[in-house]
């Protein structure tokens, strides 16, 4: 009884990981993308997601946000000892995970800093945290602006309105670090971004990460081992069709940088 | 002058409509695969002409002084290209276009000094794609007026409107283009614009640029502008040392070379524009 | 996913409460008759009596107009009352029916003079000054209280209620009533013309920039009345000033009939800045009663440099049909038009507006912003005319509609009409929906499903809010909020 046996130890890792991943199938409306994923990450660790285009990297990262163009076939995940899969997007959001998207929408008329504000403070509320006051939250939004270099003037313009690639990613690590979630999945982080800003964005990353290792975890998703320099995983996983192909330690990825996927 | 293609045999048949959407007498021709379909002498009628297409057709169609009605079915999976022109032509002119899945239409007008009063008409059905470009020019005391509409049944079609219409002496153009979209037509894309130009105090250029929307899952989007020539570029032109008179001929035909821009190379002869294979 | 967050909660008409106070109320129908009482139990000199006539008479030979896009059974004129107010005349607010305070303290209208609209909130608003505003109140068919008279007096601003007006500044309503909207300008204002009852008066000296916001806000209370009131906004050579109105009626099941005129000259160089919140009661969900709101509304810039500058947000009413429009007849006078029209369960609107180019080098803006949900119908229409005359206008025109649910229906219709040569047209549009990635995104980051919806439609409407005064600015948003909560039921 093989299953059974896998059950009980998917369900034993429910108990102690922040994440568990057991036996995930995902389709969209076209085709089955995702054919059986298995992955555990416990707080305190950093994961890396590597693979090719179309290997199905982006897809886990919106099944774990929850997007509703793709429906889980066949599998579980537990979130903190929770059934993340019956819960509403924003219910996962509220519980501490954060998905950074490889492609932020443009939200016009919106203003960043007041979306920031409703979010920060819907999220703490359903924490049971007292809501942010403004100077207090206005303190915290300019530390990190520095931090990420961003001129304060972006947070006053629309939400992602006319941003480039690069500032639309650094809008993305700023609302993580406000959100202060527990599992931080980013998703190709790096596309985009010139040397200098991806430094700043690891950086801040990893720093929000250190801040309480304790309780949280990161996963980085990304098709180039180039960021995995400033964050360095203890586990990296290969995605092939579908599937985890292999995992190792930070040692795959370097054989991915230097031979690529073949 | 226009260099009118040679006529291609088309294989023309004569059919009675069975549906009763047009009279008894109406004509019904049958295209199939025409890289040079030029409108028979025998369909300058008042009657409705009926036209189903199938495979990829060109059609080039100089409208006579009494225009035809013309009712054009696409068959799924066909490509049309349709060519329209008219010069100093007083008419009204009737044209209608369904479109079954999978077809694809282009529609291009050129109409000059006409009194011409040209409406036309594309219902989509599904997955279809209807473009329609048009220039129309005006000198003296022409009046020439386009209603176009185009119609989105089915989910997913595409279509786009753009037409540019330049005005001179006592001349006007009115332009009325119409987007509907029904309810149920899901995804849905539909884009439309107007540039009109006006070269004198005399002349004038209307545009109603309708949007009939019934669905919530579209995007459409239209858009007009109706001016002068640019005084910034005819400015730079005479600061490079050309005289006025000529620039502003310069800009003029820029802004007809919009609409050449979008047209195949066959048709640039076709229409008297200078061919990019030169 | 817009559906079921529209569907959920159901918030209600707020404003839908009866006053029940004493009112005397002219019978139904209309007559010559009718109308020479109007103007007796006002006490109006001969010319306007004449002048109301002269309407009557027109009115009686046009035909109600149906081109817009709104379909409503017909209205018969005759079962109308044209007439009622509060029966206690008013010598000070002190004797005033403590239920009609009580009914403007339920709507948040302060009729003494005091610091007004305290519990303003939100963080990017805050820096603006909070400014005293001056009320007119009218309940039905009469003015009942005008505030900050006194203040506004010391500046030689005339802010009165219409019959003030008409006693005291005869000179003034003489020359401009209806001299922007002409009796016969359309059925509707032919019918305000007839019979209108009160409304305010405001009148800026030349130079004077008015120093507080000038208001009226609208009570329809009894049954099977209507309500014709008219506006007249004079502003003087060089001066500002900024007027608002705001409007509720009481839950009823039938139709109720709202006609009213506005009429605004701009002298040269003066800016009016003229903004609505229009929260009629708007019916049930299944459409039934709700005001017909037909209203013409129209300025004229006659000075040079002179500006004229709407802003409406539509939110309430079960038909709307507006244009508030502009006539720039002065040269370099400048026409603005800034819209937020919100149709939910069966309400329907036309609106848009009118931007008639004469003078050399006017200038216009429109900005219009459509949304629809349920099975609300939502039109732009709109007019931009270039005369001949008119060398170096321009104009800038921008209509976007948003759909929310697939029974909803939105329609544009701009006409752009150019015959000068040096003129400048610009007209952009688009349709859309609130997208699924702008809400997964937002609902990723925990904003629940209706606050994402609300963001994304606040944001659509950003920029006609942050045309409106800062007191309106609030209160415009959080109607707008409850009417999506309530818009599908």
């Amino acid at each position: 009884m093989v299953e059974t046996a896998s059950e009980a130890i998917a369900s034993a890792e429910q108990a102690t990981a922040l994440l568990a991943i057991h036996n995930l199938h995902v389709q969209t409306a076209e085709r089955e993308i995702l054919k059986g994923i298995h992955l555990t990450i416990r707080p305190g660790e950093i994961h890396a997601i590597m693979g090719p285009n179309g290997s199905g990297k982006s897809t886990l990262a919106h099944v774990l946000a929850g997007n509703p163009g793709f429906t889980v076939t066949v599998g579980s995940v537990f979130f903190n000892g929770n059934d993340l899969l019956a819960m509403a997007i924003e219910e996962r959001a509220r519980a501490g995970l954060f998905v950074a998207f490889q492609y932020p929408p443009e939200i016009p008329g919106v203003n960043n800093m007041q979306y920031l504000r409703t979010a920060v403070n819907t999220v703490r509320k359903s924490r049971g945290q007292s809501e942010l006051s403004a100077a207090e939250f206005l303190s915290r939004v300019r530390t990190i602006l520095k931090e990420l270099g961003m001129p304060e003037e972006m947070v006053r313009r629309s939400l992602n309105e006319g941003f480039s690639g690069g500032e639309k990613k650094k809008n993305e690590i700023l609302q993580m670090a406000m959100l202060e979630p527990r599992l931080m999945v980013l998703d190709e982080i790096d596309s985009g971004l010139d040397v200098d800003a991806l430094e700043l964005v690891a950086r801040c990353a990893l720093r929000v990460f250190e801040d309480k290792r304790s309780e949280r975890s990161l996963v980085v998703i990304t098709h180039y081992s180039r960021i995995l320099r400033y964050i360095k995983p203890q586990y990296v996983h290969v995605l092939a069709d579908g599937k985890i192909v292999e995992s190792g330690g930070i040692a795959v990825a370097e054989r991915i940088e230097e031979k690529g996927y073949g | 002058m226009a260099e009118t293609p040679a006529v291609q045999e088309a294989t023309l048949e004569l059919h009675r409509i069975p549906n009763g959407a047009m009279s008894k007498e109406s004509k019904l021709l049958v295209l199939k695969d025409n890289p040079h379909f030029v409108l028979p002498e025998s369909t300058q009628t008042t009657e409705t002409v009926a036209f189903q297409v199938s495979g990829k057709n060109c059609a080039f169609i100089v409208l006579p002084e009494t225009a035809a009605k013309q009712a054009w079915h696409l068959k799924a999976g066909c490509e049309l290209d349709c060519f329209f022109l008219a010069r100093g032509f007083t008419a009204t002119t009737e044209v209608h276009f369904t479109l079954e899945p999978q077809s694809r239409l282009r529609v291009f007008s050129l109409l000059e000094d006409c009194n011409l009063n040209w409406q036309a008409k594309a219902e989509l059905a599904g997955e279809a794609a209807a473009f329609f470009y048009g220039l129309t020019r005006t000198a003296g005391n022409a009046q020439t007026k386009i209603a176009l509409v185009v119609k989105h049944s089915g989910c997913g079609g595409t279509s786009e409107q753009r037409f540019f219409s330049c005005a001179s002496e006592n001349s006007a153009i009115e332009f009325i283009g119409r987007i509907v979209v029904e309810a149920g037509a899901t995804g849905t894309k539909a884009h439309q614009l107007h540039r009109g130009l006006l070269l004198s105090p005399g002349a004038r250029i209307a545009a109603e640029p309708i949007l009939n929307i019934f669905h919530d899952d579209v995007r459409c989007t239209h858009g007009a502008t109706i001016g002068f020539i640019d005084e910034m570029a005819l400015h730079y032109l005479m600061a490079r040392g050309i005289a006025r008179a000529k620039a502003e001929a310069m800009l003029v035909a820029a802004f007809a070379g919009q609409f050449a821009a979008l047209l195949p190379d066959e048709a640039k002869t076709f229409y008297g524009f200078e061919s990019s294979d030169h | 996913m817009v559906d079921a967050t529209v569907a959920e909660l159901g918030g209600g008409y707020k404003y839908g409460f009866v006053t029940d106070i004493e009112s005397e109320t002219l019978p139904a129908g209309l007559t010559e008759e009718t109308i020479r009482k109007i103007s007796a139990l006002k006490d109006e000199p001969e010319f306007l009596l004449e002048w109301r006539l002269r309407a009557f008479r027109a009115w009686q030979q046009m035909k109600e107009p149906h081109w817009a896009e709104v379909t409503y059974p017909p209205i018969d004129y005759q079962s109308i009352s044209y007439f009622s107010r509060p029966k206690k005349k008013l010598k000070s607010l002190e004797e005033a029916d403590p239920k009609l305070l009580e009914t403007f303290n339920r709507l948040g209208i302060p009729l003494t003079e005091q610091k007004f609209l305290a519990n303003v909130e939100g963080a990017e608003v805050n820096s603006r000054p909070l400014t005293p505003v001056a009320v007119d109140a009218v309940f039905d068919s009469v003015s009942v209280v005008t505030t900050y008279r006194e203040t506004l007096a010391k500046l030689g601003i005339i802010f009165c209620s219409f019959s003030e007006a008409v006693r005291e500044h005869p000179e003034l309503v003489r020359e401009y009533l209806g001299s922007v909207v002409p009796i016969r300008d359309n059925f509707f204002s032919a019918l305000n013309s007839a019979v209108f009852s009160d409304g305010s008066f405001v009148y800026v000296p030349p130079g004077v920039r008015c120093p507080m916001e000038l208001s009226t806000y609208f009570r329809i209370n009894s049954a099977n009345t209507g309500q014709f009131e008219r506006t007249l906004i004079i502003a003087d050579k060089g001066s500002y000033v900024s007027y608002l109105e705001g409007c509720t009626a009481p839950q009823r099941d039938e139709n109720q009939l709202h006609a009213a005129v506005v009429e605004l000259i701009a002298l040269e160089g003066a800016h009016i800045k003229y903004s609505t919140v229009q929260n009629w009661y708007p019916g049930d969900a299944e459409g039934r009663g709700g005001i017909y709101n037909f209203v013409t509304k129209r300025g004229l810039c006659k000075g040079a440099y002179s500006r004229i500058s709407w802003t409406q947000v539509e939110t309430g009413s079960a038909i709307t049909w507006k244009y508030p429009s502009c006539i720039l007849k002065g040269d370099h006078s400048r026409g603005e038009f800034y819209s937020v029209a919100f149709t939910g369960n069966y309400q329907q609107a036309d609106t848009g507006t009118k931007m008639i180019h004469l003078g050399r080098n006017t200038r216009s803006t429109i900005i219009s912003k459509g949304i629809s949900a349920g099975h609300g119908r939502n039109t732009y229409r709109g007019l931009v005319r270039i005369a001949q005359s008119a060398e170096n206008a321009r104009n800038y025109t921008r209509c976007d509609s948003l759909i929310l649910g697939d029974r909803a229906a939105a329609h544009t219709y701009p006409v752009i009409d150019a015959k000068n040569p040096r003129a400048q047209v610009e007209h952009e549009a688009t349709t859309s929906k609130v997208s699924d990635t702008q809400l997964y995104f937002l609902r990723q980051r925990g904003l629940s499903e209706e606050d994402a919806v609300h963001l994304v439609v606040n944001g659509f409407c950003k920029e006609v809010f942050r045309e409106l005064p800062m007191e309106f600015a609030v209160e415009a948003q959080k109607l707008l909020e409850i009417s999506l909560e309530d818009a599908n039921g």
